[in-house]
């Protein structure tokens, strides 16, 4: 103990002794105004700035941290104070005294002499709050700190120092106290090495993910290699954050609500599939169609896990709050909840339902939804609104079979929607609807007004078409046959339903317009009477459709 | 390489005659030359986007400039003993081929290849050597040697490969090596000839071919070794004062 008692003793009786014995230096008494750099080695400067510290440290002027040994040179030690103007810290004055026993050896430092400022900040905490925020940034929770800003040629103010998110960034931000205008802002990331980590999916599987380390050395699901910000959230079960976060009523803090890990090795099943497939269908989206994410313009990617608790589903939240169940949803700009599935031994439909992040195109078709808004805005209704729900079902299957080997069971590659998480068969087939009730032919659509006029049920009918154009067939309800293009040439019909959903819908398009425009996407990139065309053209008369 | 030898000048084959000097028994030779090139291969191995990132490297070298010195004694009759000391250097880049894992994916590395910048290579070696000279008349000489040798090695090698990537990150490439210098030492042998053309009594050339041997392990920090086979055949040529 007296061991470790001995540097911070020593650091004591220096102070001590530069306060006390040593006679002020008449260079000190000389007034300056504005930053003043200290670098003593040699003993007779160390005397030089003695009488200006010694002041400075009775007045108040500079307040010493704990003294900090030397980790290499056992028995020196390291004292630190900063600079301080009427009880408000100067940002970046401070001076550093390194100490052997009772003896100083050097002195560096920065200090700020003349400072003549009021401390009194006309705008409070919560106007500089505002001030960052109306830069698009999220503060952190730590509070805005008082202090003195330097300027240049000797000038200080007054302002607010607060941490703030941006994306891709963390910046400080000084916020004038007077004013509130933005003084100066920066970077404050240390590090911009991105960092691949290890997790495990829902299904047991090893996956990579790309990650970042926190401040606090904590390892957090946010992207750092891919071009957008993609970040993943743990809602920790709480509904009503999730809710108020959905509904734009709170911010989240990326500081402390990002799902984290300590070691770097994922075990929270449900963030690790959410954070890698969301970062997969990026992926996919630009090698496949050479698209910039949802918007093509690189817009964030949020995902949400944990947005309820399983156990919460038997009570009235489960009935209120449905989505955060058995579901999955997009809420717009990018936002994406992933349903945290069902108690053990409950089921829906007859089927037991999982963390729904499982589903590498569940994912993908979430996030497709975001595309569609961003594109056609297809409206989600009727049969615009099954449109949107069949290209995101498209985009969800596509998304498998570039990842994953085609065939059955888990983490291959099918034409069942959700099926890695939704036991048994998931919830939509594209290769026979009918298996879920849904129709595989426009004569038998859905007419009612559940489901927004069956977005969800009808959707069967141009999933069937794109399923038919790729792998051939015979539609159940009309008993015409169709010509695929083959499994081994899906990006031909992949590229055609893409172009013309994402190109050439109207929001209000019908599934008359939708089969006009991949046909027409079909003859922009493969010819007239290509294959992809006749295959197409087969495929929407096969499901009814004229 | 240059060849350090003692050698017998022709005088020491020749007859001895009554009235005669004394024939040299210590000769000293100092000389340059060249050492044949050699290769060697090696497997860095280290963890790169959480998997293990491979780059096979070859070290080749062509042949390398080689200085040296020997000093030998005549024992008795057509025998002596010496001793030799050669020291090579070299300058080459090493060729790279690695794969460099995926950092969204198991098991898709992305294949890399390039060229180090120039690495160094450097030998010493130290030489004893049991001497047969073969007795000769006229100016001529010619004397063979062999004994054990201690090879000393010292290698820049490369611990690790950086590299270029970019999203959408199906590709990599190569962009320098990190580098690391290993010396060690081992014992080896060595075998030559070396023929003598001596102007005066004391004085003379030597055109010398000698062939030298070791397998040296340098081992890395992280207790991975890296063999190279040290030495190689040496020719050169020297000038030898004879007392």
């Amino acid at each position: 103990m007296l061991r470790r008692l001995r540097p911070v003793m020593a650091a004591a009786a220096a102070w001590l002794l530069l306060t006390t014995s040593l006679a002020p230096h008449p260079e000190a008494q000389v007034e300056v105004r504005g930053p003043v750099q200290i670098t003593a080695g040699a003993p007779a400067e160390i005397r030089q700035w003695t009488p200006l510290l010694e002041g400075m440290l009775r007045g108040g002027e500079l307040r010493r941290r704990p003294p900090r040994p030397d980790r290499v040179m056992s028995v020196r030690s390291h004292d630190r104070a900063d600079q301080y103007h009427r009880g408000v810290r100067v940002f970046g004055g401070d001076v550093v005294l390194q100490m052997e026993s009772a003896q100083v050896l050097s002195i560096f430092g920065t200090l700020h002499r003349g400072v003549d400022l009021d401390t009194a900040p006309v705008i409070d905490e919560a106007g500089a709050l505002a001030a960052v925020e109306r830069r698009g940034a999220e503060p952190h929770l730590d509070a805005p700190e008082l202090v003195v800003l330097p300027r240049d040629a000797g000038a200080y103010l007054l302002a607010w120092r607060i941490r703030a998110t941006l994306p891709g960034d963390i910046r400080q931000f000084f916020v004038d106290a007077r004013t509130g205008a933005v003084l100066l802002d920066f970077s404050d990331v240390k590090s911009q090495v991105p960092i691949i980590g290890t997790g495990t999916g829902v299904l047991g599987d090893q996956k990579k993910l790309s990650v970042r380390r926190a401040v606090n050395g904590q390892y957090v699901a946010e992207d750092g290699r891919r071009p957008p910000t993609l970040r993943t959230y743990d809602m920790q079960g709480n509904i009503t954050r999730t809710v108020d976060f959905l509904s734009g009523r709170v911010n989240l803090n990326p500081a402390t609500e990002l799902a984290a890990d300590a070691d770097n090795n994922w075990t929270d099943v449900m963030a690790v599939d959410a954070h890698v497939y969301s970062g997969w269908t990026y992926d996919f989206l630009f090698k496949r169609f050479n698209r910039r994410g949802l918007d093509n313009g690189d817009v964030r990617i949020v995902s949400l896990v944990h947005p309820a608790r399983r156990e919460d589903f038997s009570t009235p939240l489960g009935s209120q709050w449905p989505l955060f169940f058995a579901n999955a949803a997009y809420f717009g700009s990018g936002v994406v909840a992933y349903g945290v599935g069902l108690p053990p031994g409950v089921t829906a439909g007859g089927r037991t339902w999982d963390y729904m992040s499982g589903a590498l195109d569940i994912v993908a078709h979430e996030l497709a939804h975001g595309v569609t808004d961003y594109t056609s805005d297809l409206i989600y209704l009727n049969e615009p609104g099954a449109l949107n729900e069949a290209f995101s079902d498209i985009v969800g299957t596509s998304v498998e079979f570039f990842y994953q080997p085609a065939g059955t069971g888990p983490l291959r590659a099918d034409y069942l929607l959700g099926e890695d998480v939704v036991r048994p068969n998931g919830i939509r087939s594209m290769a026979d609807p009918g298996m879920f009730g849904h129709p595989d032919h426009y004569a038998i659509r859905y007419t009612g007004t559940a489901d927004n006029g069956g977005v969800h049920i009808n959707s069967g009918i141009a999933n069937h078409a794109f399923y038919l154009a790729i792998e051939g067939g015979t539609n159940r309800t009309s008993g015409m046959a169709v010509l695929g293009v083959g499994g081994v040439n899906r990006q031909q019909i992949e590229n055609v339903f893409y172009r013309a959903f994402t190109e050439l819908l109207p929001s209000s398009a019908t599934f008359s317009i939708a089969r006009a425009a991949t046909i027409q996407a079909a003859r922009d990139l493969y010819g007239v009477n290509s294959s992809p065309e006749r295959a197409v053209t087969e495929a929407w008369t096969a499901v009814g459709v004229h | 390489m240059l060849v350090l030898a003692l050698g017998a000048s022709a005088a020491d084959a020749q007859p001895r005659r009554p009235r005669a000097p004394r024939e040299p028994r210590v000769f000293v030779t100092v000389g340059a030359g060249a050492l044949t090139g050699t290769e060697a291969t090696d497997r860095v191995e280290w963890l790169e986007h959480v998997e293990i990132a491979v780059a096979n490297v070859s070290y080749g070298s062509g042949a390398r400039r080689l200085v040296g010195g020997s000093v030998g004694v005549r024992l008795w009759r057509q025998l002596g003993a010496g001793v030799a000391f050669t020291s090579a250097s070299h300058e080459g880049a090493a060729g790279v081929e690695g794969r460099i894992p995926h950092p969204f994916h198991y098991e898709q590395p992305r294949d890399i290849s390039g060229e180090t910048g120039a690495l160094s290579r450097s030998e010493t070696g130290l030489h004893l050597q049991v001497l047969y000279i073969v007795p000769t008349t006229g100016r001529v000489g010619l004397m063979l040697s062999a004994g054990p040798s201690r090879i000393s090695a010292r290698q820049d090698t490369v611990t690790r490969v950086q590299f270029t990537e970019a999203f959408p990150f199906d590709t990599a490439a190569f962009q320098r090596a990190d580098t690391r210098a290993l010396s060690a030492s081992a014992p080896g042998f060595n075998a030559g000839a070396e023929a003598t053309y001596m102007f005066t009594r004391s004085l003379g050339v030597v055109g010398l071919v000698r062939f030298t041997r070791a397998s040296i392990a340098l081992m890395r920090p992280d207790g991975d070794r890296l063999s190279l086979d040290a030495g190689g055949v040496q020719a050169g040529a020297a000038v030898r004062v004879a007392f």
